[in-house]
C-alpha cells in the first residue's frame, strides 16, 4: 500500500523505514503543488515540526532570555493568545514556568482555561503553584507592546489585572506556511479556525477529520517517532477496508452543482464529478452524519444503503424528541424512561432539517431536539448548525403565528441525564427554551 | 448569478389567503444554487403554511424558470392551482405570470442582486448590469456595483481605514481599487480621470434588449 509522506521533519526517514517494515511505500513530497499532482484516493501523513517560541520551550533558552533582567522583573507566559494551547505547549510552559520560578524568578502563566488534559498535567499545575508561579485565568486580553516592556490587560468577565513585564513570551504556536499549504490542498476541517488533529475526545492524537489525513505534530512526540507506528499502521490498513453501509449519495440530476454541500462536509467528502456537473461522495470519508442531507437547496442527497425504512407517524405522543446518537441517545434510556415522548436517535444534529421538524409538528404538539454540548460534535459543528436551525425555525413558526416554544433544542452528553430529562419535561409542557 | 431572499412568512400567507389550491414553483438553478427558492425551500414552504391545514399544495421545480421549454412539463399542474407561488426571480416570476394568462403568479422571492458566494450563506454583490463594463480601467473591482455612491474617481470623503461611511461593514470599493492597482503595478491609472458617462446603457435608458442577429435569423 503507498502512503504520501508530505513535509519536511527530522523524523521523516525514520517514519518511511519504519513503515517500509510494514509493507507501506512511502511517497515522499516537500509541496502542495507536488501534492496536488498525486491521486487524491493516496492517504496522507502530514509530518510537521510545530515551532513555538524557545524559551517556552526549553529550559536553557528560558534561562537566556531572563539573563539580565532584574530579580523583581515578572516574566510572563502568554498561553491561548491565538487559538486554545494544545497539551504539549501546557506541558512545556508548565515545565519551564516551574524550572524559572524554582531559580527565584517572578514568573506568571496567563492562559484562558485551566483544564486537566491528564492527571499528570493537574500534579503539574499544583507543583508551580507551590514554587509561586501566579496563574491567571483570562477571557479577554489586551496586550501593548513598548520599547522595553509589554503591558497586558486581563480581564475573567468580573476582575481585571494589568501586568508590565520586560518580558512576554507568546507561547503560541508560530505559523508554517509550508503546512497550511497542505491543510488547504487537503481541505482539512479546523476548529474555529485553529488546530486541526487530536485535541477532541474523538480524535486520538494524529488523527483529522479526513479519514485518509494523518497530522502528526512531531514536538508531542518526545523524541521517538516509533511510538506511533503501531497504531498509525492500523489505521492506514482500516482505510482498505470497507467504510460503514450507510453513506451519503448525490443524485447527479438533481444536484445544482452548488457546492454548498462541498463547503460545509466536516470530513472533506464531497467532491466534484467534473463529467457529470454533479457533487460526487467519497465514500471513504463520508461519516454519514447528514449535514449535506440537511443543507442540499435542490434535495439531490439521500442516504444509500443502511438507511432505516421511515416509519408512518401515527403516535398519540405529545412530544417528539431527536436525539443525537453520540450523546443524547445514549443518556436517553434513564433520562427519558418516564417521558411520555417519542424518541428519534438521529446521526447528528446537523442531520435535521427544518422541514423534518416542521413535519413532526404536523403529529406531535411539541418537538426538541437533542445534541451534543459545545466542542464535543463529532462532526464538528453538527450541533451548532442544529441550533441556527433552531432559531430560524422559531422565528418563521413566529411569522405564521405559532407559539415558537414548540421547538426547542438542548445540548446535553451521555451522562447529563437530568438536563435531558428537565429539557424533556420542559418541553413536553410547550415551554421549551432554547 | 442572480441572489435573492425569501419575502417573510407572514406575507406570503396573506398574498396567498384567498386561494385554495397553490402550486409553489421552485427554480432549479440560480434561487437554488443561493438556497433562496429550491426544491428543498419549496418543500420547507410546503410543510410551514400547510401545517394550516386549509389548502392543498403541490411542489414542482423547473430547471429554469425563464425558459419556456422547461415550463412544459407543469402545464398541468399550473391548470390544477388556483394560484402559482413562485420561488424564482423576477424574472422568472414575469415569464410564468407571461406563460399562463388568467392564473396569478406570487412572487415567494425578494431578488436582491447579481453577486457572488463568499462562503457556504454568503453572498456579496457584484454587478449591476450597466451595460457599459470600466472592470479594465478599476483593478477588476466595479466602482458601479461596489461603491455605494458609484463614484467612477474614487474614493470620497467618506472612506476610512478601507471601509465606507454608510456601513462599515461595507469595503470601500475605491480602497480595494487602489489597493488591487498597486498590487498590479498600475497605480499610475489613478491619474486618468474617468468622464462622466452615457447611463443609457444602463436602466435610464429603458429596458434593454440584446439580439444576436446571426442566431435569431428573423426580427420577433
Amino acid at each position: 500500500m503507498k502512503v504520501v509522506l508530505a513535509g519536511q521533519s527530522r523524523y521523516s526517514e525514520n517514519l518511511k523505514t519504519a513503515l517500509a517494515d510494514y509493507g507501506f511505500e512511502a511517497i515522499s513530497i516537500r509541496t502542495a503543488s507536488e501534492l496536488k499532482a498525486l491521486p487524491e484516493s493516496l492517504p496522507v501523513i502530514i509530518l510537521y515540526d510545530a515551532k513555538i517560541h524557545p524559551a517556552a520551550q526549553d529550559k536553557n533558552a528560558a534561562a537566556k532570555a531572563v539573563l539580565g533582567l532584574k530579580p523583581q522583573d515578572l516574566v510572563v507566559f502568554l498561553m491561548d493568545k491565538t487559538e486554545e494551547a494544545s497539551p504539549y505547549i501546557e506541558n512545556r510552559v508548565l515545565d519551564t514556568a516551574l524550572y524559572l520560578a524554582s531559580v527565584k524568578r517572578r514568573v506568571a502563566v496567563l492562559l484562558r482555561s485551566t483544564r486537566a488534559s491528564d492527571t499528570a498535567f493537574d500534579e503539574r499545575l499544583r507543583q508551580a503553584r507551590e514554587k509561586g508561579v501566579s496563574f491567571v485565568r483570562y477571557d479577554n486580553i489586551a496586550v501593548e507592546a513598548e520599547m522595553d516592556r509589554t503591558v497586558i490587560n486581563a480581564f475573567d468577565g468580573k476582575l481585571s489585572v494589568t501586568l508590565e513585564t520586560p518580558l512576554c513570551i507568546d507561547c503560541s504556536e508560530l505559523p508554517d506556511p509550508e503546512v497550511e499549504a497542505f491543510i488547504e490542498t487537503l481541505r482539512v476541517k479546523r476548529f474555529g479556525g485553529g488546530c486541526i488533529s487530536g485535541t477532541r475526545w474523538y480524535l486520538t492524537q494524529g488523527n483529522t477529520h479526513k479519514r485518509n489525513v494523518k497530522f502528526i505534530n512531531t514536538i508531542e512526540l518526545d523524541g521517538d517517532i516509533k511510538q506511533i507506528v503501531p497504531a498509525l499502521v492500523d489505521d492506514l490498513r482500516a482505510l482498505d477496508r470497507p467504510g460503514q453501509e450507510k453513506v451519503a449519495s448525490v443524485d447527479s440530476k438533481k444536484c445544482a452543482f452548488c457546492y454548498t454541500c462541498y463547503r460545509v462536509c466536516p470530513h472533506s467528502a464531497m467532491k466534484p464529478d467534473e463529467n457529470a456537473s454533479a457533487m460526487m461522495v467519497d465514500e471513504m470519508l463520508c461519516a454519514a452524519c447528514g449535514i449535506c442531507l440537511a443543507v442540499c437547496p435542490a434535495s439531490a442527497i439521500t442516504f444509500a444503503g443502511g438507511d432505516k425504512a421511515e416509519a408512518k407517524e401515527e403516535s398519540r405522543d405529545k412530544l417528539k424528541i431527536f436525539c443525537c446518537e453520540n450523546s443524547a441517545f445514549v443518556a436517553s434510556t434513564e433520562a427519558l424512561a418516564e417521558v411520555d415522548a417519542s424518541v428519534e436517535s438521529i446521526t447528528c444534529g446537523g442531520d435535521i432539517s427544518a422541514l423534518k421538524m416542521t413535519e413532526a409538528l404536523k403529529t406531535y404538539d411539541n418537538v426538541l431536539v437533542a445534541v451534543c454540548c459545545d466542542d464535543a460534535c463529532k462532526h464538528h459543528d453538527g450541533n451548532k448548525r442544529l441550533i441556527k436551525q433552531v432559531e430560524r425555525l422559531k422565528e418563521r413558526l413566529e411569522k405564521l403565528g405559532y407559539d415558537p416554544k414548540r421547538i426547542s433544542c438542548v445540548q446535553t452528553g451521555i451522562t447529563m441525564t437530568n438536563l435531558l430529562r428537565n429539557a424533556a419535561e420542559k418541553a413536553l409542557s410547550g415551554g421549551g427554551e432554547k | 448569478m442572480i441572489i435573492a431572499s425569501q419575502k417573510p412568512l407572514d406575507e406570503i400567507r396573506d398574498t396567498l389567503k384567498a386561494y385554495d389550491k397553490v402550486l409553489i414553483a421552485a427554480c432549479g438553478t440560480c434561487v437554488t444554487v443561493c438556497l433562496s427558492g429550491g426544491e428543498k425551500e419549496a418543500l420547507e414552504l410546503k410543510a410551514l403554511l400547510g401545517l394550516e391545514g386549509d389548502k392543498a399544495y403541490r411542489v414542482v421545480t423547473p430547471e429554469r424558470q425563464c425558459d419556456s421549454e422547461f415550463l412544459e412539463a407543469f402545464d398541468e399542474d399550473v391548470k390544477w392551482a388556483d394560484v402559482v407561488l413562485s420561488l424564482a426571480c423576477g424574472v422568472g416570476v414575469q415569464y410564468m405570470a407571461e406563460r399562463y394568462e388568467g392564473k396569478p403568479v406570487i412572487p415567494g422571492l425578494n431578488t436582491s442582486f447579481m453577486g457572488t458566494n463568499r462562503d457556504a450563506g454568503y453572498w456579496t454583490e457584484m454587478c449591476q448590469g450597466c451595460g457599459n463594463c470600466v472592470l479594465e480601467k478599476t483593478g477588476g473591482i466595479c466602482p458601479v456595483a461596489r461603491c455605494s455612491k458609484s463614484h467612477f474617481n474614487g474614493p470620497c470623503g467618506g472612506s476610512a481605514n478601507g471601509v465606507c461611511e454608510v456601513d462599515p461593514s461595507i469595503e470601500c470599493a475605491w480602497q480595494l481599487i487602489y489597493d488591487r492597482l498597486k498590487s498590479l503595478n498600475q497605480l499610475d491609472r489613478l491619474y486618468d480621470t474617468i468622464p462622466p458617462r452615457d447611463w443609457r446603457t444602463s436602466r435610464d435608458g429603458g429596458p434593454r434588449k440584446i439580439r444576436r442577429p446571426d442566431v435569431a435569423i428573423e426580427e420577433v
